[in-house]
């Protein structure tokens, strides 16, 4: 899923895709959606993220009146910047009327992509959120900025919610692209029924349900002093939400899946979803089975840093025509390479710290390297990394790594464990 | 004493006819002797003129720069009134004579001097390495050859331990051929050295030494992955290497320093100490910075064998997950490092 957000970089190379982006939107179907935009585009903004040493602009996105008071949705994307690195940058609106000012941050709901931002001479005129879902099928209508290339609007279609997601999105059928994150998509009678956060192309584009802004501009409304640092927000936030998915997953032994004799975890959770693939080929001495399963979705955190996941991958290794100790010699040099990673950088993130030794399981011998590293500005989150290899036997052996990002230390622990005690033989 | 008769029949003291007093010594500027000159009864004159006994192409000697005579038993050095003077040894101040016990040097220009007496006493003899030496070994063609024979069986053995696909013959070749290109630049290296400090190529030696330095490596490398698998100590992996790697490469350097210079084995060993200990700064300095750099992935180490050569008992999955405090404190602390 591809986040809107979109930089000055991007826009000189964004152009040439000009006329593809018109081809590929709905026509204007005249009446109804030409006075939608007539009516609301005052209440739709330009959020701008400038630096502040420069004072040129470092990211854009859209935002929309929510309150008499000023208060304006976006994206927690488009506005990251300023609570990655508070005090070098700041936000400014631009109306479509040329109005220029201010915006402060004042709440955020990290979890769902949103922030709820205050802005210096937006008052009056504002958008109503509709908490009622709508009826698939249902014509909606996005506005949002573009690539910077002035306030549009986008007519598509309900099609309910992303049913196997940790977190809950609207699927909307229309184009959406970078720069219009954070812009309102409105029903026919002109309410938010979400706001604009990805896209997959090819018109499959994704909304945050309104009910999530309606309950951040509650909660926003009560801030009189926003904090200078969101971090222990953010943080709260993350972790209330890992303790939200971890704790129904960890009540239950993990549900197996089998492959080749061996058991292993499978999908957990209607939010997990594996695929699979047999590697065999001519030249090739083993065969080998995988398995890789993913939560559909993740929290966005800055460019470099995503966090609320769960990964893993299982590798089955057989071979017949390899010797023991080739085929030991092949598996202990796939063991040394992590094949996969949590992103992150060196701002945000600590280096893993790993134990690894012997461990049994279910009558199964293998080897277990343990990592995990701690989040610098988020405390008492961490990143997990596991990766182990049966070698109870001489012609086969189960590859399996998993990966939990944002999660607390214990969940990280507890889940490890639940997942080495899921791995068993049973042929 | 040996006594000789002359023809007139009169008996002289061999030694005091045709043995030197002592010798002076020339120093090149790298601090080895160029060439030594008897010192005898009737003295000797140094400068860089032709009538001199002692000729040196030094710029700041004088033709006539400096005589020495053999007085009451030593030798003095006198200056001839020179440009530049002549300076006992450590001293800044020019002397107009010097007398040199043996073993004690004087600076002409800018050319250093010793006098050694015939009495001074010289180093221990040194034992030739015997036939089974390691040192010998390498100088036997049959030695040599099969030395060869096992690197490159050697080679062969690991390039088919490391394949898991069908054997490809064009690959075969091309990784043999990698393994033989690196012993033939590293000897060539060598080789070149020796030719230029005791005109002697000894290639095929070199060759010899560094295959047998490539097992050694490889061999430890091996054993040592092993043992930490055996014992279930994978973390100690980059410390064995941290040892061992560094010492193998002092004994490699060692035995190629053989061939290539004329100095005693104690100062041989000294110099490859020396690149050993520059080795472990390095390993350590690196290892320190990997550790300090932001890495994307775990950094791990990992041995993985056949469940035959496992000596000690697994852990159960509560008991591996069971984290000590020290490594939260470890994850922690990696947290903190730079915020």
């Amino acid at each position: 899923m591809k986040v809107l957000n979109i930089t000055i970089k991007y826009l000189a190379c964004s152009l040439s895709f000009l006329s593809l982006i018109i081809l590929t939107s709905p026509a204007n179907a005249g009446g109804p959606t030409e006075d939608l935009f007539r009516r609301h585009k005052g209440n739709v903004l330009q959020v701008r993220i400038l630096d502040i040493a420069s004072n040129a602009k470092a990211g854009i996105g859209s935002g929309f009146a929510v309150s008499s008071h000023g208060h304006i949705i976006t994206n927690y994307h488009v506005i990251s910047e300023l609570v990655v690195h508070p005090g070098r940058y700041r936000a400014e609106y631009l109306l479509e009327n040329g109005q220029k000012g201010t915006l402060q941050l004042m709440d955020l709901d990290v979890i769902h992509d949103l922030a709820l931002l205050k802005a210096e001479g937006v008052a009056g005129k504002f958008l109503k959120l509709e908490g009622k879902e709508p009826v698939k099928g249902e014509k909606l209508f996005s506005l949002g900025n573009p690539f910077d290339l002035g306030l549009i609007i986008v007519e598509g279609t309900f099609n309910g919610f992303l049913e196997k997601s940790l977190y809950k999105k609207i699927h909307f059928t229309g184009s959406i692209n970078p720069g219009m994150s954070g812009g309102p998509t409105l029903n026919q009678k002109g309410a938010v029924v979400g706001i604009n956060v990805a896209t997959a192309g090819n018109q499959v584009s994704f909304l945050v349900p309104a009910m999530y802004a309606i309950e951040l501009l509650a909660r926003g409304k009560k801030v009189n002093e926003p904090p200078e640092d969101f971090s222990q927000i953010v943080s709260r936030q993350l972790l209330d939400n890992q303790d939200s998915y971890m704790g129904p997953l960890l009540r239950e032994p993990f549900s197996p899946v089998s492959i080749g004799g061996y058991e292993m975890p499978g999908e957990l959770s209607p939010f997990i979803k594996c695929w699979g693939d047999t590697r065999k080929s001519e030249g090739l001495l083993y065969d080998q089975v995988y398995q890789t399963c993913s939560t559909d979705d993740d929290i966005y955190l800055s460019g470099s840093m995503s966090s609320g996941s769960i990964r893993f991958r299982h590798e089955l290794f057989k071979t017949e025509k390899l010797g023991t100790s080739r085929f030991y010699n092949f598996l202990e040099s796939h063991f040394k390479q992590p094949n996969m990673h949590l992103g992150g950088d060196e701002e945000s993130v600590g280096n893993f710290q790993c134990k690894s030794n012997f461990v049994v399981h279910n009558g199964l011998n293998s080897k277990v390297v343990f990592c995990m590293r701690g989040y610098k500005k988020l405390g008492g989150l961490y990143d997990s990394f596991m990766t182990a290899t049966t070698f109870s036997r001489d012609n086969e052996a189960l590859h399996t790594t998993l990966v939990l990002s944002g999660v607390s230390y214990e969940n990280a622990v507890r889940f490890s464990r639940a997942y080495m005690e899921a791995i068993a033989w049973k042929k | 004493m040996e006594e000789i008769e002359n023809e007139e029949g009169k008996i002289y003291n061999r030694r005091e006819v045709e043995l030197p007093l002592g010798y002076i010594e020339i120093f090149s500027r790298t601090g080895k002797i160029k060439y030594r000159v008897p010192v005898r009864q009737l003295g000797l004159r140094l400068g860089r003129a032709y009538d001199n006994d002692i000729i040196l192409d030094d710029p700041y000697i004088c033709p006539h720069h400096a005589s020495f005579q053999w007085l009451n038993g030593s030798l003095v050095a006198e200056d001839l009134g020179s440009v530049n003077g002549i300076f006992p040894e450590g001293k800044k101040q020019k002397a107009e004579r010097v007398q040199l016990a043996s073993g004690d040097k004087l600076r002409v220009g800018r050319t250093v001097i010793r006098f050694c007496g015939a009495d001074l006493p010289v180093a221990k003899t040194q034992l030739e390495p015997s036939a089974l030496s390691p040192v010998r070994l390498f100088e036997h063609p049959l030695s040599l050859i099969s030395i060869y024979i096992v690197m490159l069986a050697y080679a062969g053995l690991n390039f088919h331990l490391d394949t898991t696909v069908k054997f490809d013959g064009l690959k075969f070749a091309f990784g043999m051929i990698g393994v033989v290109a690196i012993v033939i630049i590293w000897s060539s290296v060598w080789a070149f050295v020796s030719r230029l400090i005791i005109h002697r190529w000894n290639f095929f030696i070199h060759c010899g030494i560094a295959s047998l330095g490539l097992i050694a490596f490889s061999l430890f490398e091996l054993s040592s992955s092993y043992i930490c698998f055996a014992f279930g100590i994978d973390g100690f992996l980059p410390s064995f290497g941290i040892v061992g790697y560094p010492v193998l490469t002092a004994l490699l350097i060692y035995h190629q320093l053989r061939y290539v210079s004329l100095a005693s084995p104690s100062q041989l060993a000294k110099a490859s100490l020396g690149v050993a200990v520059g080795v472990v700064c390095l390993f350590v300095v690196i290892s320190h910075l990997e550790q300090k750099n932001f890495n994307y992935f775990p950094r791990y180490s990992v041995t993985l064998k056949s469940p035959k050569f496992k000596l000690v008992d697994s852990e159960k999955t509560g008991e591996f997950f069971a984290l000590s405090k020290d490594f939260r404190k470890r994850v922690d602390h990696s947290a903190l490092e730079t915020k």
